[in-house]
Formats: C-alpha cells, sequence, structure tokens
C-alpha cells in the first residue's frame, strides 16, 4: 500500500512539474516575442517632395522611396517621358541620396545631370523628364551653409530659461480675496472692453503694434521671480508698462500655481489681490494705453518701469531671451538657427504631462486641434477643432491662440497672439498640459 | 519601398504621427529604451533552464554528472553574461535572443540528457552562434557595409557549396557534410546567411531590372550544387527561400508563379531520370508499409511522440533517443516525447510568430535589404522547421533537416543564430544612433 502510495504522489509530482515546465516554456515564449509587436510608431514624416507643377506636396516616412511611372512606385509622376522606375531617394549615410534607377532620360539635381546616384539636399530641385520635384527636408542643408551656421549656433546654454527668470519654488496660492467675484466679472467684462479699446485707440504702443501684428508677441510668464529682469529694460518705455515688467512687478503677489484650468482664474484674482485698488485705478485711468496682460497693477508697475529704464541693457546673451520680435529685432544677440551638423542639433519636443508621451516636433507647422486633420490631435471636448498652431519662426518654435474657446495658457497665463517657447515652458490647451522641451542633442 | 510596405506616401495634412513610441524616453538628451522587463524575463528564464536541468541531472551516468552540472551553469553564466553586456550596458531590447536562448536551452538540456559527452561541443557551438548573431547585427547595421559586401557574400557561398560538393564526392558522397575527426561541418548552413544576404538588396538596386537576373542565375547555381549533393531537403529550402526573396523583390506573384511552374516540371523530369531521386519519396504516407525499413524513423516518431502526451514523459525518460540520429532529423520526435506537446508547439509557435513580427515589421524597415532579409529569414526558419517537424511525423516527405536551434548540430545552431541576426536588424531600435538621426532629420 505505502509502496504504491510513494509511486503514485511521486508520479503526481513528476507530472505537476511537467505540466509546470512545458506551460512555462510556452508562457515564455509567448511574452518574449509578443512583445516584439508592442511598438507604436507613427510614420515619421522624414522630408518632402514638392511638385513643382502643380504644388502638392507629398510626405515622406520611410527612408527609401520609389519614384516613377509604375502604379507601384512611392511616388508615381504620370508623366510619358518617366521612366517606368525611374529613380530611388533614399537615406543613406549622413543624408539623402538619389540614384539613377536606368531611367531613359536621366535625373538631373539642379540642372545638373546625375550619373548613377548623387547626395541630395534641402532645396534642392530634381527634375525626371518633364517632372519637376523639389526636394525638402530641414536639417540637411547643402555643405556650404553649414559652416556659416555652425560659427553661428548658439551655444546648448542658450536653451535654458535665463536665471533671473527661472522659476522659484512657488509661493503658495495666495488666499482669494474678499471680492473674487468683483475681480472676474472686472476681468471678463473689462477684458473685452479693453481689448476692444486697444484695438481702438489709436496710441500706438510699440508693443501693442507689435501684438496686433502677426508677429510674435512677448507675454513674459508668471514664472518670473521678483527680481528685475534686465531684458524687459531694453524696449520698456517710461510711461506705459505693457509686457513683462508688469508682470514682475506684481510678481510677488503672483503664484506659480500647479493647478491648470483653476489656475489662470486663481493667479488672476491674486493678481488682482495684491493691488486691488492699482488695478481698478490703472483700467480706470490708463485704460487705453493698457494691454490685454496690464491687468495687474499699473501703479506700481509704472514705478518699477521707472527703474527699468534706467537700468543698463544687458551685455551678457544670457541676461536676455527675446520674447517679442522687437525685442529679437532690436539685435538681441543669439540667432537661433538650428545646426546642420550631422546627428547633433537641437531637438524639439511637447511631453504630455499626463502621459508622459513625448511628441517631436519637426516640420514647420502644426496645427493643435480636436479634429482628425490636425497635426497633434487632442479628442478632448474642451479643445476647439482648431485650437492653436505651432510654427516656426526664425528657428525658434511659438505658439498662437486661433480664436479658441478655452484659450492657450503658458506657464498658467492665457495668451493671445504669438509666443516663442523655451526649454521648460508648460502649455495648458484645453486642458491638456504639456512641457515644451528643447534639448541639444549630441550625436 | 516593397511590395509589403507600399504606405510611405501620405497626404501631406496629417504629421500626427510624428512621435516616438512611449517605451523610449528622452533622458540625458538621448533616446533611451526602459530596460525593467528583461530583467525578469532573464530570470523566468533562469529559472525554466534550472527546472529542465534538474529534471534530466537524476538520469544522467555518474562520470558525467559533474562535468554536466559545471556546463549547465557555465551556460546559464553566458546567458546572464550577454544579458549584462547588451541589455544592461548598451540598453538594446532583447526579445529575440531571449526565443533563441529558450529554444537553445532546450537543445542543450536534450544534449546533456542523450550524449553527454557531446555537450561541450554544443554549448561551445551555441556560444559562437551568439557570437556571431553579435557580429551579423553590428554588421548589417551599415547599408553601405552591405552594398559593398555583398558580392563577397556571393561569391563564397558558391565556393562554399562547390567545395562542399567535390569533397563529398570524394569521401562520403551521400551526406552533406564535411567530417574532420570529430567535427562535422554542414557548409550548407552557412551558405544560408549568405544567400540571404546576397538576395536582399537596397531599393536601387531592386529597381534596377538587370539585378533580378543576376539574383536568379545566382540562386539557381546554389540550388544546383545542393541538388548534386543529394541534399533535396536542403535544396527544397533554398528554393523556398529563393521564392521568398524573388517575390518580395519583384513585388510581383505572377513571376512566382511561372518559377514554381518551372520548377514542378524541372522536378518531375529529374524525378523520371534519376530514379534514385524517386526512392527517396518512395516512403511518403507509406510509412507504415515499411515499418522496419525506409519508414523506421518516421513511425517510431509517430509512436513516441505520441506517447508523450501534451506534458511528456520526462527528460531522460524517452525512448525515441535510442534511435540513431534521432536528436538531429527527429529532434521535433524526442521533445514531443520527453517534453511535450506544449513545449513543441511553442518551438512552432515561435517560428511563426518571428514570421509575423518580419512581415509586418518590413513596414517600417529602414531599407528593403532589412525587410527582404528578415522576412526570408524567418521565412527560412518556418519552412525548414515545417519540413523537418512534419516530416518526422509524415506529414510532409522526410528529408533529414535538421529543426533550428533544437536539432543537435554545431552547424545548424550557429546558422540559427545568424539567420536571427537578420530578424533582429530588422528593428531600427537595435541601432540607437541611427534611430537618433532618424528624430533628427
Amino acid at each position: 500500500m505505502s509502496v504504491t502510495d510513494n509511486v503514485t504522489t511521486a508520479a503526481y509530482a513528476g507530472l505537476l512539474f511537467r505540466i509546470g515546465l512545458a506551460l512555462m516554456i510556452l508562457i515564455f515564449i509567448l511574452i518574449s516575442l509578443l512583445l516584439l509587436f508592442h511598438r507604436n510608431y507613427g510614420k515619421n514624416v522624414i522630408a518632402r517632395f514638392t511638385n513643382n507643377m502643380n504644388g502638392k506636396t507629398m510626405d515622406i516616412s520611410s527612408w527609401e522611396v520609389s519614384i516613377g511611372r509604375a502604379k507601384t512606385c512611392d511616388i508615381v509622376l504620370n508623366y510619358s517621358t518617366v521612366s517606368r522606375f525611374h529613380a530611388v531617394v533614399a537615406r543613406r549615410g549622413k543624408g539623402w541620396m538619389i540614384f539613377d534607377t536606368g531611367s531613359k532620360s536621366g535625373v538631373f539635381v539642379n540642372g545638373n545631370k546625375i550619373d548613377k546616384y548623387a547626395y541630395i539636399y534641402d532645396g534642392d530641385d530634381i527634375e525626371m523628364g518633364t517632372a519637376s520635384l523639389r526636394f525638402c527636408s530641414p536639417l540637411f542643408r547643402r555643405p556650404e551653409m553649414t559652416q556659416e551656421q555652425e560659427r553661428e549656433a548658439p551655444k546648448p546654454s542658450r536653451l535654458q530659461r535665463p536665471k533671473s527668470q527661472r522659476t522659484r519654488k512657488p509661493a503658495p496660492p495666495a488666499k482669494k480675496s474678499a471680492a473674487p467675484a468683483l475681480n472676474k466679472s472686472e476681468k471678463q467684462s473689462a477684458a473685452p472692453a479693453l481689448n476692444k479699446s486697444e484695438k481702438q485707440s489709436a496710441a500706438p504702443m510699440q508693443n501693442k503694434s507689435a501684438k496686433q501684428s502677426a508677429a510674435p508677441v512677448q507675454n513674459s510668464s508668471t514664472k518670473q521671480s521678483a527680481a528685475p529682469v534686465q531684458n524687459k529694460s531694453a524696449k520698456q518705455n517710461a510711461a506705459h508698462t505693457q509686457n513683462s515688467s508688469t508682470k514682475q512687478s506684481a510678481a510677488p503677489a503672483q503664484s506659480y500655481s500647479a493647478k491648470q484650468s483653476a489656475a489662470p482664474a486663481l493667479n488672476k484674482s491674486e493678481k488682482q489681490s495684491a493691488a486691488p485698488m492699482q488695478n481698478k485705478s490703472a483700467k480706470q485711468s490708463a485704460a487705453p494705453a493698457q494691454s490685454y496682460s496690464a491687468k495687474q497693477s499699473a501703479a506700481p508697475a509704472q514705478s518699477y518701469s521707472a527703474k527699468q529704464s534706467a537700468a543698463p541693457k544687458p551685455q551678457s546673451p544670457r541676461a536676455g531671451e527675446p520674447r517679442t520680435e522687437s525685442q529679437a529685432a532690436a539685435g538681441e544677440q543669439q540667432k537661433s538657427v538650428l545646426t546642420r551638423r550631422a546627428g547633433g542639433g537641437y531637438i524639439s519636443a511637447l511631453r504630455n504631462m499626463a502621459d508622459r508621451a513625448l511628441i517631436l516636433l519637426f516640420a514647420n507647422e502644426y496645427v493643435i486641434g480636436r479634429t482628425q486633420e490636425c497635426g497633434i490631435t487632442l479628442p478632448v471636448m474642451t479643445v476647439s477643432r482648431r485650437h492653436a498652431r505651432l510654427a516656426k519662426r526664425d528657428g525658434r518654435w511659438t505658439i498662437t491662440d486661433l480664436d479658441s474657446k478655452g484659450g492657450v495658457y503658458i506657464n498658467n497665463s492665457k495668451e493671445k497672439g504669438t509666443i516663442y517657447l523655451y526649454d521648460g515652458d508648460v502649455i495648458n490647451i484645453g486642458g491638456v498640459r504639456f512641457r515644451y522641451i528643447e534639448k541639444y542633442m549630441e550625436e | 519601398m516593397i511590395f509589403l510596405a507600399k504606405t510611405s506616401v501620405a497626404p501631406s495634412r496629417s504629421m500626427k504621427d510624428n512621435r516616438i513610441p512611449s517605451d523610449l524616453t528622452v533622458r540625458d538628451g538621448k533616446l533611451r529604451e526602459r530596460t525593467g522587463k528583461w530583467f525578469f524575463l532573464m530570470l523566468a528564464l533562469t529559472i525554466i533552464e534550472l527546472m529542465l536541468f534538474a529534471s534530466l541531472v537524476p538520469h544522467l551516468e555518474k562520470e558525467y554528472l559533474a562535468q554536466t552540472i559545471l556546463l549547465l551553469i557555465a551556460y546559464i553564466a553566458v546567458e546572464w553574461g550577454y544579458y549584462s553586456v547588451v541589455g544592461i550596458a548598451m540598453q538594446r531590447r532583447m526579445e529575440i535572443e531571449l526565443a533563441g536562448f529558450m529554444l537553445s536551452s532546450i537543445s542543450i538540456a536534450i544534449t546533456a540528457s542523450v550524449f553527454p559527452e557531446k555537450l561541450l561541443m554544443q554549448l561551445a557551438t551555441t556560444v559562437v552562434g551568439v557570437g556571431a548573431f553579435a557580429f551579423l547585427v553590428w554588421f548589417i547595421g551599415s547599408v553601405n557595409r552591405v552594398t559593398y559586401s555583398r558580392i563577397f557574400a556571393a561569391v563564397g557561398a558558391v565556393g562554399l557549396l562547390g567545395a562542399t560538393l567535390l569533397l563529398a564526392r570524394i569521401t562520403n558522397g551521400a551526406k552533406n557534410w564535411l567530417a574532420y575527426g570529430s567535427v562535422s561541418v554542414q557548409p550548407s548552413e552557412f551558405v544560408k546567411i549568405a544567400f540571404i544576404f546576397v538576395g536582399a538588396a537596397t531599393l536601387d538596386r531592386i529597381q534596377n531590372a538587370k539585378s533580378i537576373m543576376k539574383y536568379v542565375i545566382f540562386s539557381m547555381i546554389c540550388v544546383g550544387l545542393l541538388f548534386l549533393t543529394f541534399d533535396f531537403g536542403t535544396a527544397l529550402i533554398f528554393f523556398a527561400t529563393f521564392l521568398i526573396i524573388a517575390f518580395l523583390r519583384s513585388g510581383d506573384i505572377k513571376t512566382i508563379v511561372l518559377v514554381c511552374a518551372a520548377a514542378l516540371l524541372g522536378g518531375i523530369g529529374i524525378i523520371l531520370y534519376k530514379p534514385y531521386v524517386a526512392t527517396r519519396f518512395a516512403n511518403y504516407r507509406h510509412v507504415w508499409d515499411y515499418v522496419d525499413a525506409g519508414g523506421f524513423q518516421q513511425t517510431r516518431a509517430i509512436m513516441y511522440s505520441l506517447s508523450g502526451g501534451l506534458f511528456g514523459v520526462g527528460l531522460g525518460n524517452g525512448k525515441l533517443r535510442y534511435i540513431k540520429y534521432a536528436t538531429e532529423d527527429l529532434a521535433f520526435g524526442v521533445v514531443c516525447e520527453e517534453l511535450g506537446m506544449i513545449t513543441a508547439a511553442a518551438i512552432l509557435i515561435a517560428y511563426v510568430l518571428l514570421l509575423i513580427y518580419a512581415i509586418r515589421g518590413a513596414r517600417y524597415a529602414r531599407s528593403s535589404f532589412y525587410a527582404i532579409a528578415a522576412c526570408s529569414a524567418a521565412g527560412l526558419l518556418v519552412f525548414q522547421a515545417s519540413l523537418s517537424a512534419f516530416g518526422a511525423m509524415d506529414i510532409l516527405p522526410f528529408t533529414g533537416v535538421t529543426l533550428p536551434f533544437i536539432s543537435r548540430g554545431g552547424s545548424s545552431m550557429i546558422s540559427s543564430w545568424g539567420l536571427l541576426a537578420f530578424l533582429k536588424a530588422l528593428d531600427i531600435r537595435t541601432y540607437p544612433k541611427v534611430l537618433r538621426e532618424l528624430y533628427h532629420s
């Protein structure tokens, strides 16, 4: 009896062991190979062809593209002078190349017939038969230009917000003042009135005109510390406080609150609470001259700006980061151009702070919105159909509010117009928060 | 690109997919992998291997016990060494290597159990295979390097097959082996890698009408040489791979149908004129009529594999192992019997998953070279595994080809790892430098 018992238990143990082993092998193979399928790449657009004859653009997202008359080609050119398999454009090594794959009429790059293969760069015109295409790939410019750009290229440190503008630990949110309703209604009623009056007023402020135009207009972030910022002095008018200094003067009262949707209202109310009397008086007295952003105390701001105007102009490049085009045009030192050095360059991205997904920004323009045709789609009801536009100006990324319902918040302040983006800025669109990242990546 | 990847041109309105995958992060200004999961998988792998080895140790003869345990532990150390270099230091993905290690462990366990004296050889060839894998992954990473070396691969392949034919004629005449002492090499296994290397090409070469002719001639020479050495199984494998590559290069199914028809006619002609070839296939579907003669291996394989059931009789308890060449030609049967049908199914599923991965991944490949190489390597693995497994069970004619990874055999193990390299090179995440360039441009 006991012998059979032992045998049976041993047999059962052996069976269990074998069952476990077989199942573990199966599951292991399934898991390790199914991990291979976990890839959520999209089709990244890495170059673009523009048909010079009808203006159509064709985005390229693979590293090898076949061009010809045959229907199986990636780019079909339906001209009888184009061979069935005319050419192949491929990304090789450090750049793009075009290969002539047995075409009858040959391939001409910028007018020169190529012999089997040639390198192509951004802006080159490629002629095949009677078809003419222009090749666009922003980071692959002709070598001659690179040298200049490399010399002028700013050092990586320029990407950081200047020290004086860097965020300190955010102050605890101030208690709402006794008259938040008043402030809000004031803001709501006053703001459109202000805006309209701005537009109507004939007093052309340097900043206002800059703002009315499509040019990027500075609106400094509320992250600025209370310390005086020298760069603003570059364009301050003594009398009229329009921009960042205005905000900076109210900075002690401002808080960098982490809450998104409540933040703007809270910020405004905080600003209001800091100097309510001054606000009202400012609004009443200086209405035609106030910009949208000057809901804050104007009186102390005026005094502040007076101090500002006496301050010396900034000398070091780091201290001054231009926010408005006028500032940039006023001769701030750095030209922000992307270097073409192979592999090395600035990479710009938006990181969705909720799920930490990274959206890399390659091309020159993105529209952010709710619909599918937007470059960056946010399928959230609080986002308008066409909410904002990310565009590259002078090599720097800017964001523009496209008359959206919810508005665009940069670093918790609602901005209209076109704003330059800097590394670390937090963009809030309809409750979706992104952090703008700009990094210098070596090869 | 090629037939499989037709979506490279999209309307220019939407660029919504311009983002990096969520299993990468930008850290310290560089794109980095998230590598925690490999550790747990390595741990699971080690546990499975320890269980495998524990189950075979009780059946070992005393004289081999110490040596076997040492070698098995050495194998686990090699795996962890690879993981620490590639998974930790270089921060690369390791799915394919893990699958390869798993399959190799099964082979090593079976070898340790059946031929403990040959375990060292098997282990050595596995390590050489992993080294060849790593070398190939590095080598084909650069498209330029690949373009320049394809001609050498072609010359090498034909030369190797020709040398095998000459030497086989002189020595043995029947098998496709070159034996020197205790080491036997099957050169056709290495030629598989070269064959795919030559066949896969970048798009500029594919679009050239002349190059397909050159490739067809090269393939026909290879298949012909293999045919002359009477290794019909390998010749069939090469022919199937040629079909896959030709289809991927031309994108045209009609060409393939024509080629198949021509091959069928040629095959019939050969069988009519060379009766020896026909006798090899005389047993097909008649194995039970020749139970102790021509159908010996297949009938035993069928009987013993079924006796294993779903979970096997246990490593070391099987009887199929006592048949000659069981661990080479009937490896699938041995696995079925001793480790169970679930394990055997897992092995076949592994190859199928690799094929599916190759087909899906071809869409995103950097160059048509990688897409074609991966698809044909995976196709070759699936075809060879089917031929080996189903041939042993008399579902297909018995051809004596080895089961990739599982069969005992140095050349087979090395070439299997080499084919895995093509699969790994398909994934652009294997080359972070290139990936960075991609996102810069």
